[in-house]
């Protein structure tokens, strides 16, 4: 039983954008990209699971994006996944993704609950209905039971838990899995898993043209005092005195 | 306490490969999330965090550059970029990488038997077991041929006597690696080499060494030896060599220490850049509107990016085996001015915070006084290169 992990990648939480002279796109020249922290939870979640049971054979990540991406992919793979596939394109599309999927012989889909550049969490509830797969959203605990899956999710204060019969696709939030970090020996190890890397020739067609695109307007920087509700509450005095001078 | 984040004015990480950014970004990450919380109150109180050790060794980054023994055979280019961004978190920290993989493991890997090897690499890469090099003195530092430690040659063994000074690591030690003077062994011109003297030797004992203004999270000792005696097996045989040995563990170690500074630099910078477009004076505008403010960040960014494209082709060569030692006195003696330098600077921009420990700056200030005087003075460094290029010894 495989183990399939979406993956994509982002920019960095600490980029700066900048917007190219066409007021449409985004210089992407001194951006650092990371792999989207989201699908970074996916990957822990899927090598627990994997160590949870002897049943679980390859956790094969898959990403659909440009060349770089290939960064990302070598980073999950430092934390332990077994292979990863990229299908090189600069636009995603679930049918392609599926059918890799569904060639990949994968019981269970697990993506990030959302990725944290677009904020869009399209990618896997598409690739989920296309594949017919039961699927649950911002999962925060994965385990086991008799061979069923249980997805754990916090909405509203509340928790729900869900029995899976697989194949079925989650996306994952954080929890209390911390993701491991690609050690030096994950790192060397990764250099030799393999990374197949697979041209698409799909159309983008979703019908979707960016008119403009602009930067919020400046928001009025934001200060946190830390330390104890007292402390701060002191700091904060001080500031609105001696930097806002509104006291 | 910010994050600390790669300086990358000229695309510098466009020339390392995919593993070398990995390296860079899993340091970094590991660095935000285990060092940056408690550095601080280690500094502050004069801790060693120890619960490091484990960490790091689990990350694979000691003995980084060395192959076999538990350790992974990175190039060199990843071991500088591991150490800085250690520093970038610590001086401390970086410290106790570079003794423990260039002046500990090295030599045992470089000069070692195949028992001692065997014995001690495997634990010092995970951090099971912590090392130490002495080779300063009281009387002797930039000039250690005329250190007095010596070794005499028994039927039982060696009998050490003297004392080592400035040893960073000595009281947690478990090996030390003690350089000594020893009549009929060493083939060097000042008899020099070295031995590995274990904790709980019968003779040995270490002085912890505190009231100190700078790498304040990390142990420095005194190294005591009375007619400690120490078997044959020892002395590492490859040593023999003399004081060459020595220099060439400081060589490995100094190139890292050459990368961390760029990382202790590094936070600084970003420090000051962040604090200067918060920060508020006259006219309702932020610091970094003032001209002189801003001369100084575009010296700091210009700086730190022409060390790190030097320190690259440098470690390069290291790599393909051309390196020369009057190389890495260049980048150890310009990296570790500069980032003092720039710490300095950074510290007058945040005015009164500049001296808080809620910012890093004066903690880094104070760590590189003492990276700016141990593995070769700044002086040192000028002689080397200034004998380099005139062929006249001045020292
Ligand atoms: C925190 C810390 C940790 C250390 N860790 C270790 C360790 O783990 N192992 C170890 O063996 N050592 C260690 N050292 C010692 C360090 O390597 C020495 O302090 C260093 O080599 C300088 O020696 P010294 O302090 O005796 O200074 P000195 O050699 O006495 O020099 C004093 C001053 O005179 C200058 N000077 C000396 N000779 C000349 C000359 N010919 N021309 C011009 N100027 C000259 C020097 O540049 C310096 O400014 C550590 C030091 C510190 C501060």
């Amino acid at each position: 039983m495989n183990i399939v992990v979406i993956v994509s990648q982002t920019p960095d939480t600490t980029t700066k954008v900048v917007l190219n002279s066409d007021k449409k796109s985004i210089d992407e020249s001194g951006i650092t990209w990371i792999l989207n922290p989201y699908a970074e939870f996916a990957i822990e979640k899927a090598l627990k699971l994997k160590e949870a049971n002897p049943q679980v054979g390859e956790i094969i990540l898959l990403a659909m994006g440009p060349e770089r991406t290939v960064e990302a992919l070598r980073q999950g793979l430092a934390m332990g996944a077994d292979r990863a596939v990229l299908i090189k394109s600069n636009f995603v599309n679930t049918e392609v993704l599926a059918a890799k999927v569904k060639e990949l012989d994968a019981k269970l889909v697990l993506g990030g609950k959302k990725s944290i550049d677009t904020e869009s969490a399209n990618t896997e509830a598409g690739l989920a209905a296309r594949l017919d797969l039961a699927f649950v959203h911002c999962a925060n605990k994965l385990s086991w039971e008799g061979g069923k899956l249980i997805a754990s999710r916090e909405i509203s204060g509340e928790n729900q838990s869900f029995v899976l019969t697989l194949p079925a696709l989650v996306t994952c939030d954080k929890g209390e899995d911390e993701p491991r970090y690609a050690s030096i020996m994950g790192i060397m190890k990764a250099k030799k898993k393999e990374l197949d890397e697979i041209y698409s020739s799909a159309q983008d067609d979703i019908g979707i043209e960016i008119v403009e695109a602009r930067l919020p307007a400046l928001r009025g920087s934001v200060k946190i005092f830390d330390g104890s509700p007292a402390e701060a509450a002191e700091k904060l005095l001080k500031a609105l005195r001696e930097e806002a001078k509104v006291l | 306490m910010a994050d600390i984040r790669m300086t990358d004015f000229a695309e510098f990480t466009s020339l390392l490969s995919s593993e070398e950014n990995l390296i860079l970004n899993s340091t970094k990450d590991f660095v935000n999330k285990e060092v940056m919380p408690i550095i601080d109150d280690a500094f502050m109180d004069a801790r060693f965090p120890d619960e490091l050790v484990p960490k790091v060794g689990a990350m694979g980054f000691l003995g980084a550059p060395l192959d076999g023994y538990g350790c992974p055979g990175l190039n060199y280019v990843s071991y500088g970029l591991i150490n800085m961004m250690l520093e970038a978190g610590d001086s401390a920290l970086r410290s106790f990488n570079s003794v423990q993989s260039s002046l500990v493991m090295f030599p045992l890997h470089s000069f070692g038997s195949d028992a001692q090897k065997t014995k001690f690499l495997p634990k010092l890469a995970t951090g099971e077991m912590i090392g130490c090099f002495g080779l300063t003195e009281p009387d002797h530092g930039s000039n250690p041929a005329g250190m007095v430690t010596y070794a005499k040659k028994t039927d039982k063994g060696f009998v050490l006597n003297g004392a080592k000074m400035w040893i960073t690591n000595g009281s947690v030690a478990d090996l030390a690696i003690v350089w000594a003077k020893c009549e009929g062994v060493s083939e060097g011109k000042n008899n020099i080499c070295a031995f590995v003297v274990e904790k709980n030797t019968p003779g040995f004992s270490t002085r912890l060494m505190t009231q100190k203004h700078s790498l304040r999270a990390s142990i420095t000792s005194e190294l005591i030896f009375e007619d400690c005696l120490i078997p044959h097996e020892n002395l590492l045989p490859g040593s023999t060599v003399g004081l060459k040995a020595a220099l060439m563990c400081l060589n490995s170690a100094r190139l890292g220490i050459a990368w961390g500074a760029i990382g202790a630099a590094m936070a600084c910078y970003q420090t000051a850049l962040d604090y200067s477009l918060t920060r508020v004076q006259f006219h309702d505008k932020p610091i970094a509107s003032h001209q002189l403010i801003q001369k100084d960040l575009v010296d700091m960014l210009t700086e730190i990016t022409k060390a790190q494209f030097l320190t690259l082709q440098i470690t390069r060569l290291k790599e393909q085996g051309k390196v020369k030692p009057e190389h890495i006195s260049m980048v150890k003696r310009n990296n570790v001015a500069m980032a003092l330098g720039i710490s300095r600077t950074a510290r007058a921009i945040l005015g009164a915070n500049g001296i808080s420990s809620e910012y890093p700056v004066m903690r880094h200030m104070c760590n590189l006084e003492s990276v700016i005087t141990y593995e070769g003075t700044d002086n040192v460094h000028i002689l080397t290169l200034g004998k380099y290029i005139t062929g006249i010894s001045a020292f």
